[in-house]
């Protein structure tokens, strides 16, 4: 299931983003200097039927941007994605492979650090679907 | 040792979630003249279940209608339905039944 949203997730914010690229693990091959997303997600059961068996899912989805501390210093590059990334998630209300019934939560998370020379900056949403 | 999980009742009352059921008796007490209570007599029982669901558009006969849920089939007490914005919209049901009562439900 979290691969079929982080797929559908990947689609959006590629278009969302164009053309810095969106990928579900970070790609240490990128040359020097440039921008990438990465996207993961993990679920859990939101609501059960009579018998405990999950019938909705609880998903979160962390969207993040990541950029060379060098090039991007006032991480203003890395601040436009993330902003891209927060509203590609305010706005969304569906998704292929799931039924989206609601998004709970947006939230931007501060500068982190990725090895030894890159910035991050995480955008995270919480999903309820079926 | 047969352990039961989950809700075990069904019932038109949305995707159960939870089913409670309660009795509960009056009782008269006897005391001394020091204040103890010397006597009990039992008079009067109550059943009483309360299902709480998920909503799937199943059609909910209101209060002072008849319902069983669980083992009671009683008149509804009360009968609620919440929506919030984080959750899906629930279904709360309870229904009475004192001693064997003849219940005539509101026509």
């Amino acid at each position: 299931m979290t691969s079929t949203i982080i797929s559908s997730i990947i689609s959006g914010l590629t278009s969302a983003l164009t053309p810095n690229p969106v990928y579900a693990t970070f790609d240490q091959t990128k040359p020097f200097g440039a921008v990438q997303t990465v996207v993961s997600a993990t679920s859990e059961p939101f609501s059960f039927d009579a018998a405990g068996t999950p019938i909705a899912w609880q998903t979160g989805v962390n969207a993040t941007v990541v950029t060379h501390q060098h090039t991007d210093k006032s991480g203003s590059v890395r601040n436009a994605d993330a902003t891209k990334c927060f509203n590609y998630f305010k706005a969304l209300t569906s998704l292929s492979g799931i039924t989206l019934q609601a998004v709970t939560s947006v939230s931007q998370s501060e500068v982190s650090q990725v090895d030894e020379n890159y910035g991050a900056v995480t955008v995270s949403c919480t999903l309820i679907h079926q | 040792m047969a352990l039961s999980f989950g809700v075990t009742s069904t019932g038109g009352y949305g995707v159960l979630q939870s089913l409670s059921e309660t009795e509960t008796a009056e009782i008269a007490d006897a005391r001394g003249a020091d204040g103890l209570i010397t006597d009990q007599q039992a008079y009067s029982k109550t059943a009483e279940a309360t299902a709480e669901g998920l909503f799937n558009s199943d059609t909910l006969g209101g209060a002072g209608t008849s319902l069983t849920i669980g083992s009671v089939t009683g008149l509804i007490t009360n009968q609620s339905i919440t929506e919030t914005n984080t959750d899906y919209k629930r279904v709360s049901v309870t229904v009475q039944k004192k001693d064997s009562a003849t219940q005539v439900a509101l026509s």
